[in-house]
């Protein structure tokens, strides 16, 4: 996208476009502050983390922000969104809380992290209102609740879980061998996705089918395969475990 | 009888709840996800693809593509496949390019090689590296730095004070996808985006 877009650049007469190829993966990679858009933060299916003490957040914070005082954070482990994919935004009025925060969200799992580094000025620079008072605070009990909205072909935990009771839809885990036999969801049919190809004419046309794994990621080949195929299919984009007794967690 | 149909009726609508509902929620379009109006795709003499790397599973050892005219390519890889461009399969990342030979063995496409492209940059560009950015950024106040991606992965991240003009946009307009940038005609330009794409 960046070098061709330089091409044009060029060829419109702006003079020695210069191309970051190696682009912001890099640029987050190296520790080079990030930042979101302001209406992102107001409206985007994120969780904005406030880190200041309590008291400065009752002076004034960004209204649909959670309060954990950056001290708190190490032990808030499970106040924070059960999905290690959810969008976490942190900010603070020190960089340095901003940048320790990022790495313990790290440690724990967090794929999606983003330091906001100059998020009260940017927010009260775009003429939004901070809200004083207490800020949203999740506990143990009551962790942040986060979840992610569903791509093409995606299916919903809660359709996913009422799918493996149905006759008409066919649960295929598309784990190996050795993943089904650790524990499975009730229902399923153990395809490993390396040979679902070999094994299509097992697959019945006439059900609906649902590809789920450990995480999504082979699940989500082996929908795209079925699709092709022709099936109607859908895939769970969610980590589980389960347990040699039937039982199981989605996240 | 009709408890019969009622059970059916149950299951129909269990059916249509979870097929239809779950399709009428307006869903994000990651690039990850942007192959999924994909066409059959049979390549049966084509010998090599050309595509972004929508998906790996390391313990399916399957690779998965999305090819420019937004079909979707799936191959095996092996041991034995040659990689060029990259050290490990493992060092590779979603929507990079890459190009992959293959051969079909029983129906299936089996990798002979891979080879990451790297972006070859047009005439009258430079390219810059992470830390010349970061200082001129500091120190330059013509620099103006653009982000090509889409304007939703804008609004997610972006380096601070970049603007988003999403290629996309600009191959659109045509050559009226000047006027998005003539008014920058006196800055130094910096243009970035998920990396070689």
């Amino acid at each position: 996208m960046s070098p061709n877009s330089a091409g044009l650049a060029v060829k419109w007469g702006h003079k020695n476009p210069l191309v970051y190829v190696e682009g912001l993966p890099a640029w987050k990679k190296s520790g080079n502050p990030i930042s979101p858009s302001i209406d992102y933060v107001a409206n985007g299916n994120i969780v904005l983390v406030d880190l200041r003490s309590t008291a400065e957040v009752q002076k004034g914070h960004i209204p649909r922000a959670y309060s954990i005082p950056f001290g708190e954070l190490e032990d808030a482990e499970d106040a924070l969104p059960k999905s290690l994919g959810a969008p976490i935004y942190v900010y603070s009025d020190k960089d340095a809380e901003v940048n320790a925060a990022r790495k313990i969200l790290a440690e724990l799992g967090y794929k999606n992290i983003v330091g906001f580094h100059g998020a009260l000025d940017a927010w009260t620079g775009a003429g939004k209102p901070l809200q004083k008072g207490p800020a949203l605070t999740a506990t143990d009990e009551t962790p942040i609740n986060w979840q992610k909205k569903l791509g093409p072909g995606e299916i919903s935990i809660t359709d996913f879980t009422k799918s493996l009771k149905s006759d008409l839809i066919l649960v295929i885990d598309a784990r190996t061998p050795v993943e089904f036999e650790s524990g499975h969801f009730p229902g399923s049919v153990s395809i490993p996705l390396e040979q679902m190809k070999a094994r299509i004419n097992e697959i019945p046309k006439d059900k609906f089918i649902v590809v789920h794994c450990a995480t999504g990621g082979r699940g989500e080949i082996g929908y795209r395969m079925l699709k092709e195929e022709g099936y109607s299919v859908k895939f769970l984009n969610a980590e589980c475990e389960c347990s040699t007794t039937g039982s199981f967690e989605i996240w | 009888m009709k408890k019969t149909f009622l059970k059916l009726g149950l299951v129909a609508l269990l059916v249509t709840n979870v097929f239809m509902v779950s399709e009428a929620v307006p869903g994000f379009s990651g690039v990850v996800f942007a192959a999924d109006a994909a066409k059959v795709v049979k390549p049966a003499d084509a010998q090599s693809v050309k595509g972004k790397i929508s998906n790996i599973s390391q313990k399916a050892k399957t690779i998965a593509l999305t090819l420019s005219d937004s079909s979707f390519f799936l191959a095996k890889f092996t041991d034995e496949t040659k990689l060029k461009g990259v050290e490990s399969i493992k060092s590779l990342n979603v929507e990079e390019p890459v190009i992959v030979g293959y051969s079909v063995v029983n129906g299936e496409n089996i990798a002979t090689s891979l080879e990451l492209i790297h972006a070859t940059l047009p005439a009258g560009t430079k390219e810059i590296k992470t830390k010349e950015l970061a200082e001129l950024l500091k120190s330059n106040k013509d620099l103006l730095v653009i982000d090509s991606r889409p304007s939703i992965k804008y609004d997610e991240s972006h380096i601070p004070g970049s603007i988003s003009v999403p290629y996309a946009q600009i191959v659109k307009m045509g050559d009226d996808g000047a006027k998005l940038l003539e008014k920058y005609k006196d800055r130094q330009l910096v243009f970035y985006c998920g990396g070689s794409t």
